[in-house]
């Protein structure tokens, strides 16, 4: 078979840019430790959630010295906590969400960061990030989830660390 | 080069994205051109390949296929 | 003889009929596009929200499932017949798979165009993928079954011409067009066996209430086990035509035939073992089966690199053999006045394009800022909704005429179609990748928010918005243009030889390559160990953790939901 002598140099040239591609993922990944959603977070039944002992009581949990655990149940057509109430965490924290869903698979997003993930029923997926400033973010539904899916929305603020008055969740 | 008709049209949907690209170009350096700077360059681009056209251009008749 | 419709008239008929059905679909998408373009923008909403979904349903149905299926259809039919120069085994069977993807494409139609009137209590606004436990009316699921079975049919039909050919023809290599269909086909049997499977095991009976529930991830899997490979088999039939007729109409010929293969082959291989890329944000399938499908979808690159390469040659070929010269002004001696080779050109270029933002779509981490923002539908608007389905309306200039006997009705009017979509399509695209950057979601009907704005890096939200509005109406005009243009051309008078149809062997043909590259068997068996490879164990571990049946009941999407809209507004 013939290889005319330009297609050998585009041929290496593709598979250099492949093998290029391929490792500055893993890097990604490995080296600079960007974290992404796994298995890690495990399942639930998605019909009794009210039992469970964080999803029955969604919302912020301090799980250590700056350290918060923020429980989300997503259903159509709100985030509990997101929509009524705001997701309030301090400033310069760590912050773990575990997100699910009550009825169909929806999407959390907050809006202008890579903290986005697919809440399906029965999973639950877990992140965490890094909080710096106080700022607001708008937190939206990224997945079709039915006729008011455009609806779906929710808010997170970072406070201030001296006005924050503690996790509202576990009470 | 003998520019066609058929020739003008294809540069000139070129010339559309190259012209909105112009602003992701000067984003990188830092320079936020406003909306009218793009209309602005497109009629430049525009402009030039009628220029070209006319100083290029044969009798449509004799041009190839 | 003359052209196809001489020699094979009774071929011609069923592809002039798969044609027939495939352009309704696209004026019918087409139009629906265009409301959601002025929808979601603000611009104008003839519509209710909550019918945004239906509308939206149909559009991803109707234009990437039927209209690119359908063309697929009737291309593969046409160039089966003709690269092995005969006629079909039994035109009954190929009647037969036409009937019956045509009952299911409308079945399907059907069940989503009646949410339109909530009366009739059918409801299909589950869009097309169809994700449970959203829960769509029976006839969707079936009708779906359907169609998928006439595919198979269609196969079958080829495969059984390749046979009779073969008997024929012991020593012969497989003509390349049909070598092309038939690795095409051998994907799509593999891949179809997801949605096939999570159809009638799992989607079917839940929706007719014999089981009360599905596991989400699994059929959402299930999906995207299909979902990626069908990419391919939209993308083949245009490989098809630039493989095999762009470097024709270019005034050339093909750079090499062994080098096709070798990439339809490694599309076969490929395809496949990937479709977790699409699920890179899923809770419940590990980090390391993410990893694999990442590997496995980078190197996927490589035959569409490839294609590039060749595309780029025989278009260079062609142009030389026309009198070009120099380093980049031959590009000048091309057939710029030819629609169909215009509409090609543009198309591969608009895929290279498509191509760097693919690139950032499979990389997993950057994966996180985008997914499922609005520069999803910017990426796939520039590989299907331009490489392909220009190329398959560029394709039609040449193919229709073959199909009646008839000459084009304009070809001026043709070109400055492909050039509207072209230009169309950067406004929209560009506009929609923007915006995905600054967040705005995708299907999505009212993506103006009550607590927050988007804020973008360059220019503004309202600007977006007008450019995609803008670009949604010119390719709209576009496919106006397109349909009048073919509608028109039935009207003309038949003739002896309507457009140029012979097509001139490659520059290095297929004699020299290994015949190993031909042996379908084989390339078809590691298809399948590398789909057991990649599929097992992530498939396994969804099964274990929720149960082959999970436990999420329906949530039909007919309920009450103008009622709830109320209450969440309120
Ligand atoms: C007149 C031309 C077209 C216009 C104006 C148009 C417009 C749009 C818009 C605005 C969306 C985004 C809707 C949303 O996410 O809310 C969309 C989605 C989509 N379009 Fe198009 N489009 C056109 C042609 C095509 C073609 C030719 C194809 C494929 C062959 C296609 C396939 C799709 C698909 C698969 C979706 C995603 C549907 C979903 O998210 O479920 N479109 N289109
Ligand atoms: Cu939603
Ligand atoms: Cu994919």
């Amino acid at each position: 078979m013939e290889i005319h002598a330009y297609e050998k140099f585009w041929l290496a040239a593709a598979l250099l840019l492949i093998v290029g591609l391929i490792a500055t993922v893993s890097y990604g990944a490995v080296g600079a430790g960007i974290e992404m959603i796994g298995d890690e977070g495990g399942t639930v039944d998605p019909e009794a959630l009210d039992d469970h002992p964080k999803f029955g009581d969604p919302g912020v949990y301090e799980s250590g010295e700056d350290e918060y655990d923020v429980y989300v149940v997503a259903e159509q057509f709100a985030f509990r906590p997101g929509t009524s109430d705001p997701i309030e965490v301090p400033a310069n924290s760590t912050v773990t969400f575990h997100v699910t869903s009550a009825d169909v698979i929806h999407g959390f997003e907050v809006v202008g960061t890579n903290a986005n993930t697919m809440a399906i029923p029965g999973q639950v997926a877990t992140f965490t990030v890094e909080v710096d400033g106080p700022r607001d973010y708008g937190i939206l539904c990224n997945e079709y989830c039915g006729s008011a899916h455009h609806a779906m929305e929710g808010t997170m603020e970072v406070v201030p660390e001296d006005e924050y008055d503690g996790p509202e969740g576990g009470d | 080069m003998k520019l066609t008709r058929a020739g003008v049209l294809i540069l000139v949907a070129f010339s559309v994205p190259v012209a909105i690209e112009l602003r992701t170009v000067f984003g990188l350096f830092g320079i936020d051109l406003p909306l009218a700077a793009v209309g602005v360059f497109e009629v430049i681009l525009v402009a030039a390949i009628l220029v070209a056209y006319a100083i290029t251009a044969e009798p449509e008749t004799a041009t190839g296929p | 003889m003359a052209t196809f419709v001489d020699r094979y008239p009774e071929e011609a008929a069923v592809v002039r009929a798969t044609f027939v059905v495939a352009f309704v679909s696209l004026g019918i998408g087409a139009f629906f596009g265009l409301i959601q373009a002025l929808h979601r923008t603000g611009y104008v909403r003839i519509l209710d929200s909550v019918d945004y979904y239906t509308i939206l349903t149909g559009h991803g149905v109707l234009l990437a499932l039927v209209f690119t299926i359908f063309f697929l259809l009737g291309l593969f039919t046409w160039a089966v017949a003709r690269s092995l120069e005969r006629p079909l085994p039994d035109i009954r069977l190929t009647w037969a798979w036409f009937g019956l993807t045509t009952t299911g494409a409308t079945l399907v139609a059907v069940a989503i165009l009646a949410g339109l009137i909530p009366s009739l209590g059918v409801s299909a606004d589950v869009l097309y993928t169809f994700y449970a436990p959203l829960q769509a009316h029976p006839l969707f699921y079936a009708g779906l079954t359907m169609f998928i079975v006439g595919t198979w049919m269609a196969g079958a039909d080829w495969f059984l011409a390749y046979r009779a050919w073969r008997a024929d023809n012991p020593d012969d290599r497989i003509p390349l067009q049909t070598f092309m269909v038939l690795t095409t086909m051998l994907m799509w049997y593999l891949s179809t066996i997801g949605v096939a499977v999570s159809a009638v095991f799992f989607l079917l009976p839940w929706s007719f209430g014999i089981v009360e529930t599905v596991n989400p991830l699994l059929t959402r899997t299930l999906f995207w086990f299909f979902g990626h490979p069908v990419v391919y088999f939209w993308l083949m039939p245009a490989y098809l035509l630039w493989y095999t007729v762009l470097p024709k109409l270019a005034g050339g010929r093909l750079f090499s035939d062994p080098l096709a293969r070798v990439v339809f082959v490694l599309f076969l291989l490929l395809s496949t073992p990937v479709g977790i890329h699409h699920q890179y944000l899923d809770p419940g399938i590990s980090e390391g089966f993410k990893f694999i499908a990442m590997t496995n979808t980078m190197f996927l690159l490589l035959p569409s690199l490839l294609t590039a390469f060749t595309v780029v040659a025989s278009m260079e070929h062609g142009a030389r053999q026309r009198g070009g010269e120099g380093y980049f002004k031959w590009l000048g001696a091309l057939p710029w006045r030819d629609p169909a080779f215009t509409g090609m050109a543009l198309a591969g270029l608009m895929f290279a394009a498509g191509g760097f933002s693919g690139m950032i779509n499979a990389g997993m981490n950057i994966n996180y800022l985008i997914h499922n923002t609005l520069w999803v539908p910017g990426h796939f608007h520039m590989t299907v909704g331009t490489a392909v389905a220009l190329t398959m309306m560029a394709g039609s200039y040449w193919l229709v005429p073959q199909l009646t006997g008839k000459r084009l009705y304009s070809r001026p009017i043709g070109l400055l179609q492909v050039v509207l979509w072209f230009v169309g399509m950067v406004f929209m695209s560009n506009a929609m990748h923007r915006a995905g950057l600054a967040g705005v979601p995708r299907r999505t009907a009212e993506p103006q928010y009550q607590s927050f704005d988007f804020s973008t890096a360059l220019g503004s939200v309202g600007e977006l918005q007008a450019q995609i509005a803008f670009g949604g109406f010119l390719l709209f005009v576009s496919v106006v243009l397109f349909l009048f243009n073919i509608l028109l051309s039935s009207f003309e008078t038949p003739m002896e030889s309507p457009v140029d149809d012979s097509l001139p062997a490659p520059l290095s043909g297929a004699e020299g390559s290994p015949l190993v590259l031909d042996d379908l068997r084989l390339w078809t068996g590691i298809a399948i160990v590398l789909v057991i490879l990649a599929y097992t164990l992530p498939l396994g571990s969804i099964v274990t953790d929720a149960g082959l049946f999970g436990d999420s009941p329906g949530f039909p999407v007919l309920i009450d939901a103008v009622a709830m809209l109320k209450e969440v507004v309120a």
